[in-house]
This record gives structure tokens, sequence and C-alpha cells, in this order.
């Protein structure tokens, strides 16, 4: 085991995401008076443009393994690329992605190389002879603290650490590696561009009325469009939930896997405010849960909450509303 | 590949090779079950009434499975289950969608399993069953690890694609090929040679509801225990601790009656000048 924290760089195709940012900033925070080195590790055919700014602005020294037949990705190609690496370099910490390329390697490439895993991590810190992972379970209920063995990889959430450029950074250095690789039995293809025009008009809305599981059916779907009524500018959209549900189209759903809205007021009904949704609505300006469980995580990111059933809360909202409009002479507060 | 010792199922049959098919399926408790976290914070101790159910992706998972074996007949369909005798449930459920088979591997204190050690109990399983496609969900929603397929994978040497949206099988190549979800304008494509084990993201599919004559024979069915192989190696986590997570919330919660929460809300509104 060498004292060095390895990221691994999170790169889709050539272009290199904020995920890897994240990840340089989680290193540099657990290497802090631990004595640790940082490095990165990326494999592609070619060292991604974006390296040379990569490793100046994070102070971290890049290596990119090299070889044609990583042009596009698959788990088995990157597992081979990246295993025989670790192997011989024995790092004592690996960082990876908690997303869909992260998630689809690391796993895998923890049992090959002999570390401990622990994905979906929020936080993680260096004791004595482990790391301690932080990571929310059941539902966003409950938090749960792991002690894992050294040497480690730890995945963590996008959004979980939060890199800040600083100018006084020695830059770091690129490398290239050029490696041999087995032929793997996955043929990847190139990617498909799913970009769809539908649900553009959230981007620009004022009020998002997003709906969750917790709205029920399409019958209920009515409560929501005569709340989003209310306002001029306002767009439904909703969670991967209510999207599988087919309460609202998939161009709408709000999240890591669809938009990133940030509206004035972002009204979440029947949401219970999972990782992946808040990743997409975090940053709205006022938000307004309304949830039956006063234990939904969506309440910690919220300014006023409403406990409440959607079927019983929104019929007299949206009356008050606008019974309101009707008297709109009566002097406001 | 054939599955000797079954009957045909009529001509297609004689072009197409069969598939067996694995799934495995994880019972979670509902997600407004309530819940207590045990004094030595090692456990989640659920309160009566809770109510288990599979995991939502993989019931697209099983899903996927029973679409695969109908595009192929004589293709059949098992679910695989870890965790204490309630799981069974669970699997009768997957039984009752058109599951053909249904194995249960009896774990009491199966929350404590870390993700490697439930991998290393289904590779066992599975090696020498010879298993055309084995599927599961991308996560679970109780522990959203999304380690334990891509584990599996590694174990039994299988070819691996997670966050699966689309699936096609080319069954005289026995190779399949997919479409993974990265993030929303973008799809990774792939072919992949069978055996393989895919992990299923949900809206794949619309899970279907068990019929009546399903339901029947799930009831019917046997559903033996079976204790656990799979070595296993040292964990990966020394300890383990549960807490509730800190109240970092930055605003008020309303638990009144209906009409002062909507009084207070369009208050609200006001005051930031929305309505
Ligand atoms: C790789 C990956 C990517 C993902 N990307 C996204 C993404 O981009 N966007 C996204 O949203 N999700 C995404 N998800 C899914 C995510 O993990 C959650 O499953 C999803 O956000 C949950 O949706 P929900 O809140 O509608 O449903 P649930 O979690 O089921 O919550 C429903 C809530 O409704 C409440 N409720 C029930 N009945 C009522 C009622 N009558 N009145 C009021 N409240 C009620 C319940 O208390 C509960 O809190 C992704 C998952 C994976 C694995």
């Amino acid at each position: 085991m060498t004292n060095s924290i390895f990221i691994m760089l999170d790169h889709e195709e050539g272009t290199i995401s904020a995920h890897s940012y994240e990840l340089a900033a989680a290193a540099r925070s657990i290497a802090e008076g631990e004595g640790l080195s940082i490095m990165a590790l990326g494999a592609w055919n070619d060292v991604p443009p974006e390296s040379g700014k990569f490793a100046r602005e994070t102070g971290v020294d890049l290596i990119v393994l090299v070889n044609p037949g990583l042009r596009h990705y698959s788990a088995e190609a990157y597992i081979n690329a990246c295993a025989p690496f670790f192997i011989e370099r024995r790092p004592l910490l690996v960082l990876g992605a908690h997303n869909a390329r992260g998630c689809d390697f690391a796993p895998a490439l923890a049992l090959r190389t002999g570390l401990a895993c622990a994905t979906g991590a929020e936080e993680i810190f260096a004791e004595k002879d482990a790391f301690r992972a932080v990571r929310t379970i059941w539902h966003g209920k409950v938090r749960e603290e792991l002690t894992v063995v050294k040497p480690a990889l730890v995945t963590l959430m996008p959004g979980a650490y939060s890199y800040e450029k600083n100018g006084n950074i020695r830059p770091g250095s690129v490398t290239a590696m050029a490696i041999d690789l087995p032929p793997g039995k996955t043929s990847p293809m190139p990617p498909i561009s799913t970009r769809t025009g539908e649900g553009a008009g959230l981007s620009e809305a004022e009020v998002v009325v997003a709906a969750g599981r917790g709205v029920g059916g399409t019958d209920n779907m009515a409560l929501l469009r005569g709340l989003a009524g209310l306002f001029p500018r306002s767009a439904i959209g909703g969670t991967r939930g209510a999207c599988d549900m087919g309460l609202v189209s998939y161009g709408a759903q709000v999240g890591m896997t669809g938009r990133t809205v940030s509206p004035r007021l972002y009204i979440a009904c029947g949401i219970s405010g999972s990782a992946q949704h808040i990743a997409g609505m975090k940053n709205s300006r006022h938000i307004v849960p309304v949830n039956h469980d006063p234990d939904a995580p969506i309440f910690r990111i919220a300014d006023i909450g409403i406990v409440d059933k959607i079927e019983r809360f929104l019929p007299i909202f949206n009356e008050k509303v606008s019974g309101q409009g009707k008297t709109s002479d009566e002097p406001q507060k | 590949m054939r599955i000797t010792g079954k009957e045909t199922f009529g001509p297609s049959r004689l072009k197409k090779d069969s598939m067996k098919i694995l799934v495995c399926v994880k019972q979670v408790a509902d997600s407004e079950s309530h819940f207590e976290i045990s004094q030595d914070g090692k456990n989640i101790v659920c309160r009566a009434p809770t109510s288990y159910r599979i995991n939502s992706y993989d019931e697209y998972a099983i899903e996927e499975a029973l679409l695969a074996a109908e595009g192929s007949p004589g293709s059949s369909v098992e679910v695989i289950s870890i965790g204490p005798d309630r799981v069974k449930e669970a699997l009768r459920r997957a039984l009752s969608m058109g599951a053909a088979e249904a194995h249960h591997l009896l774990v009491e204190d199966a929350d404590l399993l870390t993700p490697e050690s439930r991998a290393r109990i289904i590779a066992d399983f599975a090696a020498g069953r010879s298993y055309d496609l084995i599927f599961t969900g991308v996560m679970s929603e109780d522990r959203g690890g999304s380690a334990v397929g891509p584990m599996t994978a590694e174990l039994l040497g299988m070819p691996l694609a997670t966050h699966v949206m689309a699936l096609s099988i080319d069954e005289e190549n026995k190779s399949i090929q997919v479409e993974r979800e990265i993030d929303g304008t973008r799809r990774h494509q792939l072919r992949l040679p069978m055996p393989a084990l895919l992990t299923v993201q949900s809206g794949i599919n619309r899970p279907r509801y068990p019929s009546l004559s399903n339901v029947l024979r799930a009831k019917a069915q046997e559903i033996p225990g079976l204790l656990p192989g799979g070595e296993a190696r040292p964990g990966d986590f020394l300890t383990r601790k549960l807490t509730l997570p800190p109240d970092t919330r930055r605003g008020v919660l309303l638990q009144e009656d209906s009409n002062s929460m909507a009084d207070k809300l369009l208050e609200y509104l006001h005051s930031i000048s929305i309505l």
C-alpha cells in the first residue's frame, strides 16, 4: 500500500465532467494533514482535450491510459485497462463518481484489485487504519457511517463535495501512457443522443409545479395543473417516479438523468426528495414541498413545508388563490 | 444452447434457442413504514405494520426478463432472493408476474451483508447453472449501493452493462444489444455476448400486474429455503453506525389543519411577491 489517493477521472468520451473536479476536492480534504499524494487516472483512446486544464486547475497529476479500444466506453475494457495499473501502483484509496459510468465499473474494479468497496458516499474521512464513509440509506431517512478497511475504493455522490478554484495551486502534469488491452467480449458503439425539445419550458418557468409518485394517479394531476395555472409563467415537471407512472412525460423529468431547473418557486407535490431528484432542483430560489410524511427528506431543503395529502391540500389552496383573484381589490398585506 | 429435459413449445423453437434467465430480487420495506434504529446503532428495526415489497427497480428487471423469455419460446425465468423467511412474499409476487421458479437463500440478518457477500452468494448459486442472462435492478431502494449486480458479473466472469434502458436480443448470435442511460441526453450502446449480466433502469418497460392464473400457481408453488454458499472474504466494513440525519432544515414545517396551512402558504407567497 502506498500513500496515494487516485481519482478516477470522470469523463464522457473526451469531455471531463464537473464531477471530476468534485473528486479532486474530496481527495484534497482527505489528503490534508495525512501526507497523502493525489493523482488522477483516465482511460481513453487519446488524452482528453481538457486534461491540461483539469491538471492545472486542480493541481492533480493526471495519467491517461491510452488504447484505441477505449474509444467508446464499456465496463469490460475500462476495468481491463485500469486493474493492472492499480495492482501495480497499490493506491491507498481510489475515488470514483457515483454515476452511470462510475457505478458501472467501480464495484467490479474493486473486486478485481482487492480493494474494499463502498458506494454512494456523501462524505469521506481518513482514520488510522480505515476510511470512514458517510452515506444516506433507507429512502433518504437514515445516515449510515461505514469504516472501510484500507486500501479501498469509494464512489462519491454527485454534488457531495464542491470544487473551488484556487489560484495558488501548483499545476499538475498530464502523462499519456499507451497500454495493451486483452481482446474483450463487449463491443461498444458510438453513444446516441436522446435530447428532445420536450419539457424545454421548464428552464424558463418562474414557477415549477413538480409531481412525484405521491400524486397517485392522473386524476390528481388536474389539481397540479390547477395550481400551475395560478402562476403566469409556470411549467409542470416531475420525478422519474412520476414519469414512470405516466403522470408526466420523460422530457419533463427533473434530476440527475433529467433536466436541471432553478425557478423562483419549486412546489414539490408527493415527492420524497431522493438525491437524484434534488440534484436537478436544489438551486431553486424557494422550495415548497407538499407531502403527508413529515420525515420525507425533501423537507430538509424546504423553505416552507406542508405536511398534508395532495388531494386534501391542493383543492383548498387552489380555491383560496382563485377566490382571492376575484376580490383582488381587497387590500393585500 | 438447449435446455434438455423440457418439452418443445412449437415450431419457432426449431429456429430459435431458448434461454435460461435469472432475476435477482430484493425485498425492501415501504418508504413510509415506521422504523427505529436499534440501540447499538447497527440495525434498522421496522415497527409493525410494515409492508414489504419488491424493490421497484427489480420489478422492471423481472418484466424485462419475462419479455425476453416471451421472445424466444421455451425460455424460462427464475428468480432468486436473499433474506429471512418474509422474502418468500417477494418471490411469490415474482412468480405471480410469470416467473417459473423461485429460489430463496435463507439469511436471517441479510441487512448486515455487504454487497460483496451478497454477490458471492448469488454467484455461488448461479455458477454451473448455465444462465444465459442475469437481470437485476440498477439499485436497491433501501441501500442504494448499485454494487451487487456488477460484483456478481465480475465473480461469474460475465460481461456487464448497468443502467440499461433498451435491450434487443439477437438469439442466433447469442448476443444482445443494449442502451445504457448516462444522463438526460445521452445513452451508451453496447453489444454483449451471452451469458451477460444487466442491471435495469426504471422506465425501460411497464411491469405487468400478476394474472389470476399465475397468482393461483404462485400460491401453490413450493419455495424451498436454501442455505447460502459462497466463500465470504473478511468484511470490507469494520463497523457500521446508523443515526438519523442531522436536522439541517432551513425553513418551517407546517403540520396543522389544511385550511390554516393554505393561509400560511399564501401569506408566504405574498411575502416573496410571487402571488
Ligand atoms: C441512476 C439513477 C438516476 C436517477 N435519476 C433521477 C432523476 O433524474 N430524477 C428523479 O426524480 N429521480 C431519479 N432517479 C430515481 C430516484 O432515485 C427516486 O426513485 C425518485 O426520485 C423517487 O420519486 P418520487 O419522489 O416521486 O417517489 P417516492 O420516493 O416514492 O416518493 C413519493 C412520496 O410521496 C409521498 N406521498 C405519498 N402519497 C401522498 C399523498 N397522497 N399526498 C402527499 N404525499 C404523498 C410519500 O410520503 C413519499 O415521500 C434516479 C435513479 C437512478 C438509480
